[in-house]
């Protein structure tokens, strides 16, 4: 089976594009005027709320301007939560951040997807520098599992001496349902207006 | 007729036996010109002469010295060519006079068969003419005649239109439809035949056969196929001027278009110029080409104040000038220093320029030569429509530099208005160049070859991925040559490192600082992108200085109205990281400072 791979920097400047946010010539339908970052997961809670295109469009475009990272983690949770398959670019787009916090988030969006979209975030955490993310590989495989999945985990695991470790020891650490790395982060903004 | 004629007939069975336009390859040319005696320059110990080409007579000149050798009453039709001892002149009549080269006395006139002369090649005792006989059974004739006497030993008509021969090694080379063939000089007698290895639609160009270097060549403008070693055809990345200079069927002497020429220094381990002289009227452009056959770096630049050049020959380590009033200028073929001037007399139409064989390499000089730049600028600001050709030659040149400043010169050109009169006058000229220097910024710069390139895009795309790649993955040394050398693909490489996760924040520095340097407005879409995905993430923001520097590098495109945009909309999202709002918002003031001043006078 070939897998094609689209690098998480591509997605980014796909979505700059895609959405107008990089060209003089747009008219976007968002603004980033928000004045705080509740602000910004308020209005990505909405228009996760909204399953139109209106909603998804509005949602590209506020991450193409730049949101704050906390508003992200929001973001994606709730596309964990309540998966949106049009949403996939985004997740993946975002599994590309800088921070590994939000990569985790992302990639546990992404997987949520599931099918080949849920493979293809698992081989992601699988390959991810950040130790932290790789510990998410076997619970997402655990979760959507499939023979490649299961393969992935087995690659890394042979690769990876230390997670290898860890699962053997402790293995109630890597839960299916505990898929960010610093959860920390996804607190901040529960009791947003 | 004489009985030598009868004898070659006989003993050759070849002449006269109709030449034909397509047959079976065979033979070996290179075996077939060494097995007979070797690759001798008959030039190699001669002294130098100039052969000036005047209306109504030929003077040859000393061109050290200064004397007039001699001076012949002779109005000359067609390109003259030269042995160790003789100068074949061709005049009126299908008449070829050779005259002594030393003493300048006639020693026989040839009458050629034929109506129109195509070319000439010596090698003695034969003198080997192609010629056009229109109104005969064959369209043209490969004559061979005896440089003792003057008389026709063989000729054979051919199927087809001939080339320009050339003569070597005891064998007579040209071309013929998609062939080249090689006819024993003193027979006549077809001892090889090889098909020309070219793409078809470049065959029928390919008509001038030349020998260098011991290797037989067969070309025409800008293109050109090396005999017997592959046949691949090669040419030249970039055309300014025809290296392989062609009649348009028949030679009708020396012209206009002979004031723009390409002179190459062939190597003598493969079928790659070395150097490359360009001769555009009055200026003169040398310059070390790459394997490719595109310029990599100037060596010196000449432009002539008084008149323009209507011939031009590397002899030994001096290029040998005519100007079209008879002066003659020597310069260094090492540094391109003026070495001798010779006033003239008479207006010349061209010249033949006899001497040793060029040297082997021309002098390596620093690739960042200040003094070859500045007369490169110079060059390149001359408000002069004839020097168009070594005007793209010198923008190509500046491209090609390492130094990003030098480089800017030509992103000026080509980012120049040249209706508002940015571009000295606005002219066709300053259109025409500035074209081109679009075209030329979309090509690599610095002197990297494109397998460099290559190699520096494969540097460039590697990411470290967890099991993958078990060592740390150096970005700084190919992010540091892409500022030396690299092609517009390298900057989309750059964005796509600067955007990755896994990039290093001293990376990071690095690339930005690169676009910094290379000032390249395909960078904007990148750079903006990484500042608008990070502004509001004050973590990335203090990890390292790359986003204060980024937004430095969109304040440098300012002019572009997309670097501008992103600029305003991080500095207005509330949210924006402080410390990189006020990068922004001291950059654009400043530059509402500086254009006020420029409005204000």
């Amino acid at each position: 089976m070939v897998h094609s791979v689209v690098l998480p920097e591509v997605i980014c400047l796909s979505i700059a594009l895609g959405t107008g946010a990089l060209r003089r010539d747009d008219v976007p339908t968002v603004a980033a005027t928000e004045r705080a970052t509740t602000e910004v997961a308020a209005h990505f809670r909405t228009w996760l709320a909204d399953p139109s295109a209106a909603g998804a469009q509005a949602i590209r475009e506020r991450v193409a301007l730049g949101a704050p990272p906390d508003a992200l983690v929001v973001l994606l949770e709730g596309m964990r939560e309540s998966p949106r398959p049009d949403l996939a670019d985004i997740a993946q787009g975002l599994a590309g951040y800088r921070r590994a916090d939000i990569r985790g988030h992302a990639i546990a969006a992404w997987a949520e997807l599931g099918g080949a979209q849920a493979e293809r975030a698992i081989a992601a955490a699988a390959t991810d520098l950040d130790p932290g993310i790789r510990t998410l590989a076997p619970a997402l495989a655990s979760r959507h599992p499939s023979e490649r999945a299961a393969q992935i985990v087995v690659d890394l695991l042979a690769r990876d001496a230390d997670l290898a470790a860890v699962l053997e020891e402790d293995a109630p650490v890597i839960e299916s349902d505990a898929p960010v790395v610093d959860d920390d982060a996804v607190v901040i903004v529960e009791d947003a207006p | 007729m004489r009985l030598g004629f009868w004898l070659a007939l006989v003993l050759g069975g070849c002449a006269m036996r109709p030449l034909p336009a397509a047959a079976p390859e065979h033979g070996n040319l290179t075996a077939a010109s060494v097995a007979r005696d070797g690759d001798a320059s008959p030039d190699a110990s001669a002294p130098a002469l100039v052969v000036l080409i005047e209306r109504s007579r030929v003077v040859a000149v000393d061109p050290i010295g200064g004397a007039v050798r001699w001076s012949l009453p002779l109005v000359v039709t067609g390109h003259p060519i030269a042995s160790a001892q003789t100068v074949y002149l061709p005049v009126r009549g299908q008449g070829v006079v050779a005259v002594d080269r030393e003493r300048g006395t006639i020693r026989f006139t040839a009458q050629l068969p034929g109506e129109a002369l195509v070319g000439l090649a010596v090698d003695e005792p034969m003198l080997i003419a192609t010629v056009l006989d229109p109104d005969a059974r064959r369209p043209a004739q490969i004559v061979g005649v005896s440089t003792e006497d003057g008389e026709v030993r063989w000729r054979r008509p051919a199927a087809a239109r001939l080339g320009i021969p050339e003569a070597g090694g005891g064998i007579a080379v040209v071309g013929i439809g998609a062939q080249v063939v090689a006819l024993g000089a003193d027979t006549g007698r077809e001892v090889a035949r090889l098909d020309i290895g070219a793409p078809a639609e470049h065959r029928a160009e390919l008509e001038r056969v030349v020998h260098r270097r011991g290797m037989w060549f067969v070309g025409s403008g800008t293109r050109w196929v090396a005999l017997g070693v592959g046949g691949q055809a090669h040419g030249l990345g970039r055309s300014y001027a025809p290296a392989f200079r062609t009649v348009q069927g028949m030679d009708d002497g020396h012209g206009d278009d002979e004031r723009l020429g390409l002179w190459l220094r062939w190597s003598s381990v493969d079928a790659s110029p070395r150097d490359a002289i360009l001769l555009s009227r009055r200026a003169v452009v040398a310059a070390r080409l790459d394997a490719e056959g595109n310029p990599m770096r100037p060596r010196w630049v000449h432009v002539e104040q008084g008149g323009e050049f209507v011939a031009m020959e590397v002899v030994g380590d001096r290029v040998i000038l005519v100007r079209e009033d008879g002066m003659i200028v020597q310069l260094a073929d090492d540094d391109g220093r003026e070495l001798h001037r010779l006033a003239g007399h008479e207006d010349a139409f061209g010249a033949l320029v006899l001497g040793a064989e060029p040297q082997v390499r021309g002098g390596a000089h620093r690739h960042d030569d200040p003094r070859v730049i500045g007369d490169l600028r110079r060059l390149v600001a001359l408000e002069d429509p004839r020097l168009l050709p070594a005007q793209r030659l010198a923008t190509d040149l500046l491209w090609r530099s390492e130094d990003p400043r030098v480089r800017a010169l030509v992103q000026g050109l080509a980012d120049a208005d040249v209706a508002g009169g940015t571009l000295a006058g606005g002219t066709e000229r300053a259109a025409m160049l500035r074209d081109h220097a679009r075209a030329v910024v979309r090509t690599p710069w610095g002197t990297g070859s494109d397998a460099e390139a290559s190699s520096l895009l494969a540097l460039l795309r590697a990411r470290p991925r967890f099991g993958e790649y078990t060592a740390a993955l150096e970005f700084s040394a190919p992010i540091r040559a892409a500022v030396r050398s690299g092609s517009p693909e390298v900057i989309a490489e750059l964005g796509r490192l600067l955007l990755a996760p896994s990039t290093g924040a001293e990376d990071l520095v690095a690339i930005v600082e690169a676009f910094a340097i290379l000032d390249d407005p395909r960078a904007v879409l990148p750079v903006a992108a990484f500042v608008t995905r990070y502004h509001a993430d004050e973590q990335i923001v203090a990890e390292s200085p790359a986003l204060h520097l980024a937004a430095r590098v969109l304040l440098q495109h300012v002019e572009n109205g997309e670097a501008l945009a992103v600029l305003r909309r991080v500095a207005e999202d509330p949210l924006c990281a402080p410390s990189l709002r006020t990068v922004i918002m001291g950059g654009l003031g400043e530059l509402r400072v500086a254009a006020a001043r420029r409005a204000g006078g």
